[in-house]
């Protein structure tokens, strides 16, 4: 039961498509569809944002994505949870980071999708370089550190 | 006898070493702390604070005191961009300065 919760784990430099992981996660027992959708927004701590770059330890990243679809089975195991991040260079108002979850009905979706891109954040190597009109910084936990390029 | 580890370096970090991998060769029976110090004798830029770094073996976390083994993949992670620094698994107590 629990390898069949995660459907979808990707990482990738194309653009992400949120009705994909949907329609990965749906199904006839499902009554209910939660999806995250994170996107690249123009300001930052202050600063105007002008571009983000995305860097990731791919293979390291989909396993840890596998745990948290473990981690979702243990807790809701009619779940079925997609999850995709990208990388490489993003502009403003595009997509980084969808995770879909399915389940019977609304209130275990919400919470299973809440739980899957709050354990992304923390635990799935993937970084974040912003492009700021004052220079480059990576972004780690609550810290902006000035990076060399 | 050494043991030859396969070093990983990811964002800040693999900017300050200048490289994304590398061969490192250390004794036997050294910790994952004993790789990342024999690192930063060979790049000094690297992060100092250990707080700041998470270690990976073979892409599990681990704590700065596992024993690696030859052929290990060790890599050197940054804190992840929306997370606090903690890793479930890993005690506090495990991560020390340099």
């Amino acid at each position: 039961m629990r390898g069949q919760v995660g459907v979808m784990f990707e990482v990738t430099t194309e653009p992400l498509d949120a009705r994909r992981a949907e329609s990965a996660v749906t199904h006839a027992r499902a009554g209910a569809i939660c999806t995250f959708t994170g996107i690249v927004r123009d300001t930052s701590r202050g600063r105007t944002v002008t571009h983000l770059e995305y860097e990731a330890f791919d293979e390291m990243a989909t396993t840890q994505m596998r745990k948290i679809a473990d981690e979702i089975a243990d807790r809701w195991p009619e779940a079925r949870v997609a999850m995709a991040h990208r990388t490489g260079r993003l502009e403003i108002g595009e997509a980084s980071v969808v995770v879909s979850v399915s389940a019977p009905h609304r209130a275990e979706a919400i919470a299973a999708c809440k739980w899957g891109i709050d354990r992304l954040k923390e635990s799935v190597p993937i970084w974040k370089k912003e492009h700021a009109a004052d220079g480059t910084y990576w972004i780690e936990g609550d810290e902006a550190v000035k990076a060399s390029s | 006898m050494a043991v030859a580890i396969h070093a990983r370096f990811f964002a800040r970090l693999r900017e300050q070493a200048g490289t994304d991998s590398e061969t490192v060769h250390v004794p036997q029976r050294s910790t994952v702390g004993d790789v990342y110090a024999a690192l930063r004798g060979a790049h000094p830029a690297l992060e100092s604070n250990l707080d700041a770094v998470r270690p990976a073996i073979n892409q599990e976390f681990s704590s700065w005191d596992t024993v690696v083994s030859e052929g290990d993949e060790v890599a050197f992670i940054p804190p992840v961009s929306g997370g606090a620094n903690t890793v479930p698994g890993v005690p506090a107590n495990s991560r020390r300065r340099l």
